[in-house]
């Protein structure tokens, strides 16, 4: 079951988060851990050919104490992949590209936005989480401990939360009808639902459920084949709930 | 024809639906024009603020007539995004920075007198052991330096001689300071072995200083090995048994947590001591461009060079104790 932590709003008003376990960690880690590789990376080798005109080094040992080459090439390409996380989850509230593309953000133990200290605090036992290779330690102490904290979370009191993604499109689709026709919430809830999910459902499977919608809710039946049906039938999905 | 009472439900929902959904959108408009803006109208802040307290009650509404709804789920997301903008602290970094040197950086160091104190306390000792061990026996010294370093001071010079031919000042610099600035981290971070790891970093540390200062002595060396580090060692050394202090407060946090949760207690402890170290980092900066740039370079004299550390020195005695700011009376809060 899923761990979870509760904010009390104005009103008294109870609203659960629920928080993120090693898998939804990992898939955010791995992703940025390609970001800040790729984009140090980059910068690497942008700077290197700027400065140097080519991407091959004869002599490496004066090529790394040049002054020039250390400060526009090492040490940029060094300080996007270490400085990567504390630097984005500070100027991005608790979130990374790859935080944000998993839907999940680091927040304080009670619910509210971790402060900066705390972000930092967290990224500085990285050092620890990271013993011996690979974050081991941090995988194996998430795996024990009942909200999946790493050593940092628990230094620094943070926990990782997904970032509930309900968005206004789906409230724009399921009220903007001006009030006219004869659907229930629930069944414009039904069909948005379809309508959101159109493009990954299958073509066969979302040809039938757009059939069977069409057809319980009294509506004509598009005729056609194959790319028209289909685009026939998702427009008249739309013209139900409008 | 009479309506069923579910449709009569229904159709009720869907007019309190219609009359709140402009509200809504209004809301979420507002709730992205108020994030991250100093310039708004307080009106309309005012008006996000009531819309937030009416916002509640639809939830609870929600929750009982559309339960498991999208519609639910929506409204439960616009409240925490609500929320989270009302409750967050105002976010400026530099601010909040100068609150935490001029008040709680102080009260933590206060906090931590005793084990700065312990700290210290091993860092000598391990020093004085590591110097006896090293003079006792000179083959020793292969355990702290490397057998290039040997070499040198046995030809009766320091590795240290020759560093600005070799590397320019600002590389080895920012070198000497990324060095520094990880040792100062990891022997904070390694407290959370019960503080073991602490106390083998500091133990390591020390005797490395006393077992190469001992080698040199061997050689008439350590005068010039003195002269080199005066200049950032003060601020340097102070840093690590600093960071030694912080590892060993997370040590006795999860040996002795008290009336806390033993998780609490390290939250509460690394929070505090986490204070020293990030400062700390920051006069490591300092020190590795002292170390970088006047250390290595005869062109300055042991006057200089004792000036120049004894007065970073100070500066770190007056920043840690909070005397360097002017008296006044403590605020509540560091943005009110």
């Amino acid at each position: 079951m899923t761990e979870q932590i509760s904010i009390t709003s104005a009103g008294g008003v109870e609203v659960k988060l629920d928080l993120v376990a090693l898998g939804g960690r990992s898939y955010a880690f791995i992703l940025d851990w390609h970001f800040r590789f790729l984009a140090a990376t980059a910068w690497f080798f942008f700077a290197l050919r700027s400065l140097t005109g080519g991407f091959l080094v004869e002599n490496p040992k004066a090529f790394t104490s040049g002054t020039s080459v250390f400060y526009l090439v090492l040490l940029p390409s060094l300080a996007i992949y270490f400085l990567y996380h504390p630097v984005l989850e500070l100027a991005m509230h608790g979130r990374t590209p790859g935080k944000r593309m998993a839907g999940i953000r680091i927040v304080a133990k009670d619910g509210s936005s971790a402060s900066s200290g705390a972000i930092l605090l967290r990224n500085i036992f990285r050092l620890i989480d990271s013993l011996p290779v690979f974050y081991v330690l941090g995988i194996l102490v998430c795996l024990f401990n009942k909200q999946h904290l790493r050593i940092g979370d628990m230094a620094a009191g943070t926990v990782l939360i997904y970032e509930e993604q309900a968005s206004k499109k789906r409230l724009d689709l399921i009220m903007d009808n001006g009030g006219t026709h004869t659907l229930s919430t629930q069944q414009r809830e039904l069909i948005a639902e379809v309508l959101e999910r159109w493009r990954e459902l299958e073509p066969d499977k979302r040809k039938q459920m757009a059939q069977e919608l069409l057809q319980k809710f009294g509506q004509p039946m598009p005729s056609g084949r194959g790319h028209k049906l289909d685009h026939a039938l998702h427009a008249n999905l739309q013209q139900l709930v409008k | 024809m009479k309506a069923t009472p579910a449709k009569k439900s229904d159709s009720a929902i869907a007019h309190w639906l219609q009359g709140r959904v402009v509200l809504w959108r209004r809301h979420e408009s507002l709730l992205r024009t108020q994030r991250g803006r100093k310039d708004v109208d307080s009106s309309e802040t005012l008006e996000f603020v009531n819309g937030y307290r009416s916002l509640s009650r639809d939830v609870s509404l929600a929750r009982n007539a559309l339960p498991n709804s999208q519609i639910t789920v929506y409204l439960e997301s616009l409240l925490l995004r609500s929320y989270d903008l009302i409750h967050r602290k105002p976010y400026n970094l530099f601010r909040q920075f100068i609150y935490m040197l001029r008040y709680e950086l102080p009260q933590v160091v206060r906090e931590l007198r005793g084990a700065i104190l312990i700290s210290v306390a091993i860092f000598m000792l391990s020093a004085f052991i590591g110097w006896w061990l090293v003079y006792t026996y000179p083959e020793l010294a292969a355990l702290f330096a490397s057998p290039k370093m040997i070499e040198t001071v046995q030809k009766g010079g320091l590795w240290t001689d020759d560093l600005l031919n070799v590397t320019p000042s600002s590389i080895l610099s920012v070198g000497i300071m990324t060095n520094n600035i990880v040792v100062t981290m990891s022997a904070f971070v390694l407290g959370t072995l019960y503080g073991l790891g602490t106390l083998y970093m500091m133990s390591l540390n020390g005797a490395m200083l006393g077992g190469v200062f001992a080698f040199t002595a061997r050689y008439n060396l350590a005068g010039k090995l003195f002269e080199f580090v005066i200049a950032h060692g003060i601020v340097e050394l102070s840093v690590i048994m600093l960071a030694g202090a912080a590892g060993m407060k997370i040590g006795e946090a999860l040996v002795r947590p008290g009336q806390l949760t033993r998780r609490d207690a390290f939250n509460k402890a690394a929070s505090n001591a986490g204070k020293i170290i990030m400062v700390g980092a920051l006069l490591l900066i300092g020190s590795g461009l002292i170390e970088g740039y006047v250390s290595p370079n005869p062109a300055f004299s042991m006057a200089t060079r004792i000036t120049i550390g004894v007065s970073y020195g100070v500066f770190m005695f007056l920043l840690l104790s909070g005397w360097i700011w002017p008296r006044r009376k403590q605020r509540s809060d560091a943005n009110s």
